[in-house]
């Protein structure tokens, strides 16, 4: 089987679970990020995969072929890959094309096919003009390009990034998402995304997987984790959401003011947990003429103008709180008895 | 060319090659040939200040062609130490030692340190001198270095001059005078012995009421008092005619008691790595031009063929104090100690 | 299912590369029975003897009690505990206000008076303390003779061979370190913490007292305390004046035991006591610092502002150049004019000048070029030696390489606790005796001073070793480079400065080192400092101080070459 699978991977540092039981599976040419909050175990799952980290359970195959497990690990140099560094680790002491051309001399390739290919990766990332800078000499941007260059340029089996955009600032990062995108749609190069920025997972990957506390949340495309997620984890982490408890009670599940039929539901659970994206919401001064189950009644209790939308924040009588995204044109003033809406599929049952 | 360079070079030595050709003999002979695949001679000494053993090793070094000669000066402790740690190593890297303290020998003759060999040249040494020789046969007096007072001029009148050994505990010398200390300088161990032996405690609790400066080595006492440091001092006499003799404001007296002689002896390193070398440079300590060497540098020579020089007390027709083996060995440990009792250091 | 033959070969192999970690296991075992050789040892031995009794007998007391039975054995450890106190109070004294002055101030002549003081580093404090006697000699010393001309009073102004002249010239050459850790400290300190205080009305004087000195406080305990324990190991000094000053220290206590009758075993004993002071002071500054070791600063980087010391600011400088004066320029100066002097207490003149001690030391004198020779090359040996070590050690540890680095680490660091002439004993007993049998060879020379100074390899080289990001080897690893690769074409590159300057800050001592060599050296293996030291006694200062000038001028060769290959003015700024 081609691509990269981990297995059951698991690392243990004394009594502590950095990584436990991860699963997932990677189609060649696929980018796949792994998102979750500092200190979830995503660099580790990352370092097992370079080979700089042994598993404690579970393992690793490339290609078919079990390249990790507890009982050792082929060492990082013979696995083919690239890694893209936080850090960069660019080489101080070498110039960029000394950099670049690095893994391809290892390689034992004749000097004028380094050179060539070198100078076509630098082309690539747009640096040929500055093949002769020491890296001191480059701005952040500038060196993320170069240990891009750097890594692709051996054409990698698999490519990893650990927060590759983390030092570069604001503008810069947004400019370097597309650019990373680009680069990988121009290569196709199977990757393996760290990086604790939804955005950023979103931009680049075919899918993301939600990693928290060494265990993976949900994997699926960015367009589903976001709208469909499935634990209460993923709903908060990826962009932000009501989330409301109810309880099953005769056919029906009961909110705080409102309730909704059974059916919509699975599990056996007592208490059932939704998510309702604040874009989802609608909001409306008259009662709305619709069959949506979900329409609640109550005031405006607070309210942001943020120039691209209005943040509200809706409260009914009986003292839920939702906060709800409007356009700039749908104007509300605190206190105004408004209606709230959502269509049924937009009330997403997480776990 | 060459040849002119050759015919330079040889005129230059020959005074010297003419001599010593005439000289060697069999025994040195013999030694000097065997000497020759050796890697010279080093020798341990505390005898002679570092320019005058660099002179001696250069006098030998030019007598016996061809053998190297390594002074190593330090004070007696050190000197003792070095080869007493040697012999404990197993590792002698001395070839020959001399020291001012002849108990210093009985101290390697009991560690089985030394060789026995007594230079055939001793037949010619002064009967006084030979009769301190080790009867067993492991060493041989090199030397004899009168002690007295040395002064500075510019700080001392003539007539204010200390007489006796026991003025070192007037009250007038107080701040000025300079010794050795006698746990460091082997001489100056000796010494001790003797003004023990004369005045007892009480002279070393008059002289330390007098704040000395005590210095390591006899030799650091001249300095102080050439240098107008300090205005008196317990020396060798010798030492001061050669700062009078270079212009230094510096004079002599010997006291009453008479002149304390700390004989200087030698002897040959058991195991060391160059015997032959060794031999033949004891052979040259008891030689004519060592007491040549010594008697032009205003001190005693050892032999009798060689005749004291002018402004040099002759031995045998001055007073004298002496310290023999024996009682350098019974006293020397407690001396030093109420020495260092006394003096707190 | 189409698998990569090179890395199936490799999943192959694999089982077998685990059984082949054991030569890596080797490589700890090599470095650890390295550092057992080096350290271990010697301090075992040194403690096995003082329960020997002579001559290879059994267990015994007898060495205790023949080294503390005397009233005078035991003075000479209390007078070295008041001299190493008050040697540090004068070092921090020294070296605090100027620290301050060059890195947190206005002062003028900042540069000069670092410059000047890195002459502090250069000095070897028997020079120092043969320059001091020159000076302060009670009679004739130069200070003396100006008194006495200029008030024609005959009691000296100020005498060298005293209690205060031993803690004056120990004072001038051991306060360098603090200088050089409390500078680093300095600098490190925000200067936002001496705004706040100034916002609310301090004075510049008020704020380094409330504000800055506070902060910098571990730093300065934590040098003082090391001052404290170079000073009461030291020997070149009191060689020099303690004897004369009629004041015993252990040092030279030590030393009276290797002297007749030699008792290595009393020796050792008496020696225990130093160890168990210098191992328990570190240990009660661990306590007091908590983990922080006394590099500690609170508030790291941040702007550092200059501070304006206004109308004082001369008067700060006035300081800063007595300091000078007294550490470097005024000793320095004399052992020159010393140095060019037919005799030195004539002073410098024309009549006076002449050559011949340069032509005597360099020609005649039949030790002091080779001990010149031997100097530089047990130096340069020694640091070399000690820096790969260091560095291998300090890569393992850093790296993790290998487990229980920590204790390579540790017996790294320990030398740091053994006063050099201690080393000495413990390296005499163990290898200059049979059957090792290596007394009066430069190997063991190399060996002590390599361990003398191994804790000044293993910090720099840790210190270089933390700079350099373990992502910067493992982007070699992930394209296909091994661990050595990674090590040739990106550690030692990246290194380069650390070995430099840390080889420099270890052969300017090695090159220079005495308390060590004096019971090592053999007739053939002396170095400069034990030829100096011999002259010392004789007196004749003017070669000695012509073969000094000879040796500071070769170690200043040697770093200001290393100092422009490093292309920074290192030990100046931070390290
Ligand atoms: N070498 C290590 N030793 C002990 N704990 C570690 C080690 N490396 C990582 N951890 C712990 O494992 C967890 C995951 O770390 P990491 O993978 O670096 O998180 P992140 O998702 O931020 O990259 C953290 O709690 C971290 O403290
Ligand atoms: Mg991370």
């Amino acid at each position: 089987m081609q691509g990269l699978v981990l297995k059951d991977l698991g690392r243990r540092f004394g009594t502590v679970d950095a990584v436990k039981d991860v699963n997932i599976t990677l189609q060649p040419g696929e980018f796949l990020s792994l998102l979750g909050p500092s200190g979830c175990g995503k660099t580790t799952t990352l370092r097992m995969i370079a080979g700089f980290l042994a598993p404690t359970s579970g393992s690793i195959l490339l290609d078919g072929v079990e390249v990790s497990s507890p009982r050792g690990s082929i060492p990082p140099e013979k696995r083919g890959m690239s890694m893209i560094f936080q850090s960069y680790a660019i080489w101080p002491n070498m110039t960029v094309l000394e950099n670049v051309a690095f893994g391809l001399k290892l390689r034992k390739m004749d000097k004028a096919d380094v050179r060539r290919r070198a100078g076509e990766m630098l082309e690539a990332v747009r640096l040929s003009h500055l093949a002769d800078r020491y890296p001191s000499e480059l701005s952040g941007g500038q060196q993320q390009r170069v240990a891009l260059a750097r890594a692709l340029v051996i054409r990698p089996k698999l490519l990893l990034l650990d927060e590759p955009l983390s030092n570069l600032d604001a503008s810069l990062r947004e400019d370097m998402r597309f650019e990373i995108k680009r680069i990988h749609d121009e290569f196709r190069i199977t990757s393996v995304y760290v990086t604790h920025d939804q955005s950023e997972a979103m931009v680049t990957s075919d899918r993301i997987a939600v990693i928290n506390h060494g265990k993976v949340e949900q994997i699926d495309t960015p367009y589903e984790i976001y709208t469909r997620p499935t634990t209460r984890f993923v709903a908060g982490f990826i962009g932000r959401t009501n989330q409301i408890t109810g309880t099953r009670r005769a056919g029906q599940v009961n909110f705080t003011g409102f309730a909704l039929p059974l059916s919509l539901f699975t599990g056996t659970e007592p208490e059932v947990f939704v998510s309702i994206r604040p874009q989802s919401l609608h909001l409306s001064a008259a009662e709305p003429v619709t069959d949506d189950l979900f329409k609640l009644r109550g005031k405006i209790s607070a309210r942001a103008f943020l120039g691209e939308t209005w943040d509200y924040v809706f409260r009914t009588d009986s003292g839920l709180e939702l906060r709800i995204v409007a356009r700039p044109h749908q104007i509300y003033q605190l206190g105004d008895d408004v209606w709230a809406t959502a269509s049924q599929d937009q009330i997403v049952q997480i776990h | 060319m060459k040849t002119l360079k050759a015919l330079v070079i040889t005129t230059m030595i020959l005074p010297a090659s003419l001599a010593q050709a005439t000289e060697m003999t069999g025994t040195e002979r013999t030694l000097y040939t065997a000497a020759q695949s050796e890697n010279g001679v080093t020798w341990y000494t505390s005898q002679l200040t570092t320019e005058q053993a660099e002179e001696v090793c250069a006098l030998f070094s030019t007598r016996f062609e061809g053998i190297a000669c390594y002074p190593v000066r330090a004070n007696g402790s050190s000197t003792l130490q070095r080869v007493v740690q040697e012999i404990q190593a197993g590792a002698v890297q001395g070839d020959i030692v001399s020291t001012n303290s002849v108990s210093d020998f009985e101290e390697f003759k009991a560690l089985s340190g030394l060789a026995q060999y007594m230079p055939d040249n001793l037949s010619g040494m002064q009967p006084s001198l030979a009769a301190l020789n080790d009867s067993d046969g492991y060493y041989f007096v090199s030397g004899v270095s009168p002690f007295g007072f040395v002064y500075n001029t510019d700080l001392v009148s003539p007539d204010e001059v200390p007489r006796s050994w026991n003025d070192l505990t007037d009250p007038r010398w107080m701040n000025q005078i300079a010794i050795a200390h006698p746990g460091f300088s082997g001489s100056a161990g000796q010494w001790a012995i003797a003004m023990d032996r004369l005045y007892g405690r009480a002279f070393f609790e008059g002289l330390a009421a007098n704040e000395p400066q005590i210095g390591r080595s006899i030799a650091d006492g001249y300095t102080m008092v050439t240098t107008g440091e300090r205005s008196l001092t317990v020396t060798s006499l010798a030492l001061g005619r050669d700062a009078m003799r270079d212009g230094k404001p510096v004079d002599l007296v010997v006291p009453d008691e008479g002149m304390f002689l700390p004989p200087s002896a030698a002897g040959v390193l058991a195991g060391s790595p160059n015997p032959n070398s060794a031999r033949l440079f004891a052979e040259f300590l008891a030689s004519t031009e060592f007491s040549e060497w010594l008697a032009s540098k205003g001190r005693n020579p050892l032999r009798t063929d060689v005749a004291t020089p002018e402004g040099t007390p002759d031995l045998n027709q001055v007073s004298v104090l002496t310290v023999s083996v024996a009682e350098s060995l019974a006293n020397q440990q407690d001396v030093v100690e109420m020495f260092r009792d006394i003096f707190g250091i | 299912m189409t698998t990569d033959p090179q890395i199936a070969t490799h999943a192959r192999s694999f089982r077998t590369r685990l059984s082949v970690l054991q030569p890596v296991r080797l490589v700890w075992l090599g470095l650890a029975l390295a550092l057992a050789l080096l350290v271990v040892a010697p301090i075992a031995m040194l403690v096995i003897k003082s329960f020997t009794a002579a001559g290879g007998g059994g267990f015994t007391f007898d060495n205790y009690i023949a080294a503390y039975g005397r009233a005078r054995h035991v003075q000479a450890l209390w007078n070295t505990l008041i001299m190493g106190l008050g040697t540090t109070v004068l070092a921090v004294l020294l070296a605090v206000p100027t620290a301050w002055a060059c890195t947190r101030t206005n002062m003028p002549g900042r540069t000069l008076v670092r410059i000047a003081l890195f002459g502090a580093f250069l000095m070897p404090p028997y020079l120092t303390g043969v320059g001091w006697i020159l000076l302060a000699g009670p009679n004739a010393g130069f200070i003396n003779q100006a008194w006495t001309a200029l008030t024609g009073l005959d009691d000296p102004l100020v005498n060298i061979f005293s209690f205060s002249g031993l803690v004056l010239v120990m004072g001038v050459s051991t306060f360098f370190t603090i200088f050089i850790l409390v500078s680093a400290a300095f600098e490190l300190l925000s200067s936002e913490m001496e705004d706040a205080a100034n916002i609310l009305g301090a004075g510049p004087f008020t704020t380094a007292f409330k504000i800055t000195l506070p902060m910098a406080m571990p730093t300065i305990l934590g040098s003082a305390l090391l001052t404290f324990l170079v000073s009461i190991a030291l020997y070149g000094v009191p060689a020099l004046i303690s004897i004369p000053a009629r004041y015993p220290v252990v040092v030279i206590q030590l030393a009276e035991f290797f002297s007749f009758p030699i008792r290595i075993e009393v020796a050792a004993a008496y020696s225990i006591p130093l160890l168990g002071i210098t191992i328990g002071l570190l240990l009660l500054q661990r306590r007091v610092l908590g983990r922080k070791g006394y590099t500690a600063v609170g508030g790291k980087g941040g702007e550092r502002r200059i501070i304006d010391l206004g109308r004082w600011k001369w008067a700060v400088f006035a300081y800063a150049m007595l300091v000078v004066l007294l550490s470097v320029a005024m000793p320095l100066l004399v052992l020159l004019m010393a140095a060019f002097s037919h005799t030195w207490v004539d002073g410098f003149s024309i009549d006076n000048f002449t050559l011949e001690h340069f032509h005597y030391v360099l020609f005649e004198h039949s030790s002091s070029q080779k001990a010149l020779l031997t100097s530089v090359g047990t130096g340069a040996a020694a640091a070399t030696l000690a820096i790969s070590l260091a560095l291998s050690i300090s890569y393992i540890v850093q790296r993790r390489l290998l487990p229980y680095g920590g204790v390579l680490a540790f017996l790294c660091m320990s030398p740091f606790v053994i006063p050099g002439i201690v080393l000495a004993i413990g390296f005499y007993a163990v290898y200059a005796l049979p059957p090792v049998g290596l007394y009066g060879t430069y190997i063991i020379l190399v060996l002590a001073f390599t361990t003398r100074f191994l804790p000044i390899a293993y910090t720099t080289s840790t210190n270089g070793v933390r700079a350099i990001n373990p992502e910067m080897e493992e982007a070699v690893r992930i394209l296909g480079g091994g661990q050595f690769t990674a090590i040739r074409k990106v550690v030692a590159p990246l290194l380069k400065r650390t070995l430099a300057s840390g080889w420099i800050l270890m052969f300017v001592p090695a090159a220079q080192e005495l308390s060590t060599a004096v019971f090592l050296v053999g007739p053939h293996t002396r170095v400069v400092s034990v030829v100096l030291l011999d002259m010392s006694e004789e007196g004749t200062f003017e070669r000695l101080a012509a073969l000094g000038s000879v040796l500071l001028l070769i170690i200043a060769a040697i770093v200001l070459i290393g100092v422009k290959l490093l292309g920074r003015d290192f030990m100046l700024r931070r390290t």
